[in-house]
């Protein structure tokens, strides 16, 4: 991908984190303010984008949804670096039966319907902003995991690995000093690939209404039940659903290089 | 190799194992089930309350009605009784599998034709502004969500333009063109949704196969690009794409939820939706345990593809196959 497209890229991105960070200077409305008088109504002077069906303008919780969805979609990746890092780093340090037991673990995450499975999670876990991040991050730790590992498992036994240890330097610190920082630009590219994935999960989790849960907004959530308001709002019913895809896409042409298979788990 | 296959294919009793045990305690910490049904019922007296969880067997501790359910499943291949219908869950599924797969069916043709041509057609002109098109392309299509696809094509082919059906699947008795009608949508969504991850990895197999030397060698000789192309590259770049394809078979009986919820489709991803949304445990762990079971057939399947398919990938790789 071109320059001149993952700068356009990223200023669209920081664009909608500052509109996010900045919604309570710029909503119109208070975040779950009711106009009685205009329910599911289509976009008027007061109304930019509308309302929703309790009478909630629309735009107020677009900006407010941008909050939600990117914390949610960044704690997610938070989770699942963590994960990753922890037991592919452990897995390519220690080598032998660690090594197996996480590659048993990935195995047996790549083996089950994740979508499904994360759907029964998030019924059991109840749909709050931080239970959400732990069932999306915790079933999507698995690319990264795979890439620290490769990379500890591939500079192990270089000489500067070697040397560190003759100089006396212990585990832990031949870990974060210089087998870390190896590891460090394959996993930004997962967790960039991974904050995209992150929101398209978690919108889908919402649209079926087993993600974060009104009236806190997502731009998920405010799809839920979207079908039946496509003839009298359209713009109502459309617009979360096209900030999704311009956020998604601005992080994906970001590291869309290296992506060839890796978002090929998104829920259908 | 075969070490290899018998060690993946007996990972199947412990995945299958975790993945019942996890489901099965989730679905139990979810408040509801059939008791709570009944509690929502103001005529159901605390003695009714208890009677239900008896006959479900739901006054037991967790543990043996895990045991129970793990009996009946692996041993007598019964998937219980749903709570909700009252009827087997074998049988619920037996009668959404055909819409299923229809929907699955279509969506993976389509997908595989349009991904193809796309994938080859970028491969060949990589570099070039086609090629920077199919990527820009494709990077939008895996980053559009499923459910807004739909909702975008029934606006705009149903209620804008009036010329598609917005949802459901006819009847059979309705003849033939009002069942293809229906078809239509959600088959295109998901085929779009597919072929955009698809055709990248044909294209990523194509780009490396064209660098190989035996295409310099056929291009030496003078064959048209065509040819090299469609002849030679074409082969060793299917063997990721294939790979990939088998391990999205297990999706023909998954079914898409997403999909299928927003179009009204009666499939299984639906059939799974509505018994989590109504806490019916037995349809949503058989649902659940029969997909894990066909994923690990067909990952299994799609590496023995690997090494028949490709010489070098035979002495046993301690990285797992596919395409990266």
């Amino acid at each position: 991908m071109s320059r001149g497209i993952r700068t356009s890229a990223a200023l669209l991105l920081g664009l909608v984190v500052v509109v996010s960070v900045l919604a309570p200077l710029l909503s119109p409305y208070r975040r779950d303010a009711i106009d009685l008088d205009r329910i599911a109504a289509p976009p008027s002077p007061e109304h930019a984008l509308g309302t929703d069906r309790l009478g909630r303008d629309v735009l107020t919780r677009l900006l407010y949804g941008g909050r939600y969805t990117l914390l949610v979609a960044g704690l997610s990746v938070a989770v699942a670096s963590a994960l990753g890092i922890v037991l592919g780093a452990a897995a390519g340090w220690f080598g032998g039966a660690v090594d197996r037991s996480v590659s048993v673990c990935v195995d047996l995450f790549l083996s089950v319907p994740l979508f499904l499975v994360m759907l029964v999670a998030a019924a059991a876990a109840g749909g709050r902003l931080w239970t959400i991040p732990l069932v999306i991050g915790g079933m999507s730790w698995m690319e990264t995991a795979r890439v620290v590992r490769s990379r500890f498992a591939s500079v192990r036994h270089e000489e500067y690995v070697e040397a560190a240890r003759a100089a006396g330097a212990g585990g832990s610190r031949i870990v974060a000093r210089h087998l870390l920082p190896q590891a460090a630009a394959p996993v930004a590219v997962a967790a960039t690939a991974g904050l995209a994935n992150a929101m398209l999960i978690e919108s889908s989790l919402s649209f079926l209404g087993f993600g974060v849960q009104p009236p806190v907004p997502t731009w998920g959530n405010m799809l839920t039940g979207a079908v039946s308001m496509l003839r009298g709002a359209p713009v109502a019913a459309l617009a979360p659903g096209l900030m999704i895809f311009v956020t998604c896409f601005a992080f994906n042409l970001l590291c869309s290089d290296r992506l060839a298979g890796l978002a090929n788990r998104r829920p259908s | 190799m075969s070490r290899q296959i018998i060690r993946r294919l007996a990972l199947a009793v412990p995945i299958v194992l975790l993945v019942s045990i996890a489901v099965f305690a989730l679905l139990h910490l979810a408040p509801g089930g059939p008791a709570g049904i009944a509690a929502a019922n103001p005529k159901a007296s605390g003695e009714d309350i208890a009677r239900i969880r008896e006959h479900y067997g739901l006054d037991r501790p967790l543990p043996v009605q895990y045991l129970l359910w793990f009996r009946q499943t692996f041993l007598r291949f019964d998937f219980g009784t749903s709570y909700v219908t009252g009827r087997p869950v074998g049988e619920m599924i037996a009668q959404r599998l055909p819409a299923t797969l229809e929907l699955m069916g279509s969506a993976l043709v389509l997908a595989l034709i349009a991904g193809g041509v796309l994938g080859t057609l970028a491969a060949m002109r990589r570099g070039s502004s086609v090629d920077q098109l199919f990527m820009l392309g494709t990077t939008a299509g895996l980053s559009i969500p499923v459910f807004w696809l739909g909702l975008a094509a029934i606006y705009l082919f149903s209620i804008r333009l009036g010329l598609l059906p917005a949802g459901g699947r006819e009847a059979i008795a309705a003849g033939g063109g009002g069942r293809l009608a229906h078809l239509v949508l959600p088959a295109s969504v998901l085929a779009v949704a597919w072929c955009a991850a698809w055709s990248r990895y044909l294209r990523a197999g194509m780009v490396e196969t064209l660098e190989g030397d035996f295409i310099r060698t056929a291009r030496a000789k003078g064959l048209a690009e065509r040819s090299v192309v469609l002849k030679h590259a074409m082969r060793g770049a299917a063997l990721p794409a294939v790979t990939v394809l088998v391990m999205q078979l297990p999706a023909l009986f998954t079914g898409a939820v997403i999909t299928e919820t927003v179009f009204g489709w009666p499939g299984m991803g639906r059939l799974f939706y509505e018994g989590l949304q109504r806490h019916d445990h037995s349809r949503v762990l058989g649902i659940v345990v029969i997909s894990s079971l066909l994923i690990i057939l067909m990952n299994t399947l799609g590496d023995i593809l690997c090494m028949v398919l490709d010489p070098r990938v035979r002495p046993a790789p301690t990285e797992k196959g596919g395409a990266g």
